[in-house]
């Protein structure tokens, strides 16, 4: 990429990556992450840019899809060890809506806003029929200081005033309608 | 405006932003299979802006 009058590049705190499932590449009998792959890592604000100015914003992503942004050696999968013990919060708008807080998200996380941000996993948004949602994946469930500071910042961060709900994967897994642990 | 080795690299959005406009090549290194490549870019891969 280019770098303007030699400046100098704006290292981050973690390198993240970029991840995306693509429903058209699935057929109905394909196991769910079957078509999940990583598309590009970043370290730099720089390559943060560069990225997110060449792909879809979530309105002009397909029905179906899933975009994530997660850190380094980070799965966006339930079983990967690190995510295993997590959870979500999540926000919902109506479809064409989620671009601005979508892109406020990745700011807030790679820009380390976040008072526990060794907590977060990374971030998701998935383009259904209907609505837009916005997943936030944290480390520990079970830690509800956390994870209530980081849904009232997250909420903060993009002006967002509805409730959210907190859903430890744990109960994700178990049932089809995991009750809410946290709401902020 | 440099920080120190032992200072949590923080970035505002505001700051962030203003960044935004500067960087419109995709990084170097990237690559993407064609078969995911149209549902997922704004722009078409192979073409050099130079």
């Amino acid at each position: 990429a280019a770098r303007r009058g030699g400046a100098q590049p704006h290292p981050l705190e973690n390198s993240w990556t970029f991840w995306f499932d693509n429903p058209s590449a699935k057929s109905k009998q394909a196991a769910w992450g079957s078509s999940l792959r990583p598309i590009h890592t970043f370290a730099t604000v720089e390559d943060f840019w560069s990225l997110y100015n060449n792909i879809h914003h979530p309105s002009k992503l397909i029905m179906g899809a899933d975009f994530h942004c997660f850190k380094y050696k980070i799965e966006p999968k339930w079983e990967d060890p690190i995510c295993s013990n997590g959870g979500k919060w999540t926000i919902s708008c109506v479809r064409g809506k989620a671009d601005q807080l979508w892109l406020y998200t990745l700011l807030a996380m790679i820009g380390e806003q976040f008072e526990y941000g060794d907590e977060i996993c990374g971030a998701v948004v998935s383009v259904r029929a209907k609505q837009e949602r916005i997943a936030l994946w944290t480390k520990n469930a079970a830690n509800e200081e956390a994870q209530i500071s980081i849904g009232r910042q997250w909420k903060e961060l993009l002006d967002y005033n509805d409730t959210i709900g907190f859903i430890f994967h744990e109960d994700a897994k178990k049932d089809k309608v995991p009750k809410n642990r946290y709401t902020v | 405006d440099g920080y120190e080795a032992t200072t949590q690299k923080k970035y505002s959005r505001d700051f962030l932003m203003t960044l935004s406009q500067q960087f419109t090549e995709l990084p170097v290194g990237f690559e993407i299979g064609s078969d995911i490549a149209d549902a997922l870019m704004s722009s078409p891969l192979g073409k050099s802006p130079c």
